[in-house]
């Protein structure tokens, strides 16, 4: 992501990606990777994102991105405990049908 | 079931559970707004009070540094920042008072940016105003390291970079606060690892999660603290978001981030000075370093803010109890760093509030 300094102008806005928050990350999934860049969909819209902060980053690998770079890896295991609140409110929703 | 279905019947056993009051601070800003767009907050039994901490790095960046960067501005470069950074006032002015002065400011996304804007201006200086904590500091030390591989001379950094335990040590130590639990930053333990927030309930004894940020996240963590401390058993600890956070962090990211800072004591605006609370420069990148390349040294000032931010982000007082709250501070007149940033409290509670949330 470029940007292109005009002279006079001020306050050059650049194309935000992502999160309004500066805390914030968003999930994505690597399309395609080329040394320290890697191509991520997020949400449907691919983005550029730096991957120089994460081990041996791959296509298929799902990422967390935060100011434009990779800053973990996402595991497909889902929560430990959400999973079991998950599992009691099904049951309990079962009974009562 | 759907997942707003399950938020309820999460809220609904806090409700149960729960029997008397309790205060749980949500650390990070994010978190503050995520629980109040959720609606979460309206949902919870007025017992359990939900406050606000430190975790916005707009409002904790000290005045003086403001101050630094519109001292910068006088001359010929050019300021880059995020977004919400430009518009927090200093001592008295903001960088975006400056606009008026054809002033050249960018708001950037991401570090790497200034990289590219250095890159393509390389007869002019820039400086980019780093703000942030552990999440951000990883991608502001690559940006360095970038920079000093590649020469550009012509960068610079004003850094504002905090670190979450000192502060955190520094509020729990005030045991007239009754902080019951923690719901820890889940992207600063994404990087830094979960066990970076342990101390909590090892040192003080206080239930501490790490949670995400989306409204099963959230509801989840709550369940898990009130449940805890319902319980009246030993404090404990959870990582809570473990598809994001893993015990170790992200070694790669900290590993760069420590190639590039040192730790060193830290002014946090409405705080004060807090040992060993921030980032600097290393000696080795001492020439990307903005206030040395243009001989500036950041006033320290007394709390001089009108409104009562310190006091939100000490989690001391709810935004609403600030005399100037919704009145002589909104978003579009705002007194005080919380309402500026789209991180702070205040911003957060009169978003939600106008809306009845």
């Amino acid at each position: 992501m470029t940007a292109e300094y005009q002279s006079g102008s001020w306050l050059l806005l650049l194309k935000p990606q992502g999160g309004e928050y500066m805390c914030l990350a968003v999930p994505g999934i690597i399309v395609s990777v080329n040394r320290a860049w890697a191509q991520v969909d997020v949400m449907g819209v691919l983005n550029t994102v730096n991957v120089q902060l994460v081990d041996e980053p791959a296509v298929g690998d799902y990422v967390l991105i935060h100011a434009g770079c990779a800053i973990q890896k996402i595991s497909s295991d889902n929560f430990s405990f959400l999973r079991s609140v998950l599992s009691e409110f099904l049951r309990e929703e079962e009974k009562n049908v | 079931m759907y997942k707003a279905e399950l938020v309820k019947s999460i809220i609904n056993k806090i409700q149960q559970s729960c029997i008397e009051k309790l205060n749980i601070m949500e650390v990070c800003g994010t978190h503050t707004h995520a629980v109040s767009r959720s609606g979460i907050r309206s949902l919870l039994p007025p017992n359990i009070v939900l406050l606000s901490g430190p975790g916005c790095p707009v409002c904790v960046t000290e005045e003086g540094l403001i101050d630094a960067a519109v001292e910068i501005l006088k001359k010929d470069i050019i300021l880059a920042a995020f977004g919400d950074m430009v518009r927090v006032r200093g001592s008295s002015e903001s960088i975006s008072d400056q606009l008026h002065k054809r002033k050249n400011i960018f708001i950037v996304y991401s570090p790497l940016d200034c990289l590219d804007l250095a890159r393509n201006n390389p007869d002019k200086q820039v400086v980019f105003l780093a703000a942030g904590f552990e999440t951000t500091a990883p991608g502001i030390a690559l940006a360095v390291k970038l920079a000093y591989k590649e020469n550009l001379h012509n960068l610079s950094f004003l850094t504002s970079l905090k670190l979450m335990p000192p502060v955190l040590h520094s509020i729990l130590r005030e045991k007239q606060k009754k902080i019951h639990g923690l719901i820890c930053p889940g992207h600063v333990a994404a990087v830094m690892g979960a066990g970076y927030f342990r101390f909590v309930a090892g040192e003080y004894g206080i239930n501490a999660a790490v949670c995400g940020f989306e409204p099963l996240d959230i509801a989840s963590g709550l369940l898990f603290l009130t449940e805890k401390i319902s319980s009246g058993t030993e404090a404990a600890f959870a990582n809570l978001y473990e598809s994001c956070v893993r015990e170790e962090g992200n070694e790669t990211a900290r590993k760069i981030m420590m190639q590039v800072f040192d730790i060193a004591d830290g002014n946090w605006r409405g705080i004060g000075e807090i040992k060993e609370s921030s980032l600097v420069l290393k000696e080795k990148y001492c020439c990307f370093d903005a206030l040395k390349k243009f001989n500036i040294r950041p006033h320290k000032f007394a709390d001089n803010m009108q409104c009562n931010c310190s006091d939100v982000i000490l989690g001391n007082i709810m935004p609403y109890e600030c005399r100037l709250f919704g009145k002589a501070c909104t978003p579009q007149k705002p007194a005080g760093p919380c309402m500026i940033s789209s991180e702070g409290s205040c911003s957060a509670y009169y978003k939600y509030w106008e809306a009845g949330i």
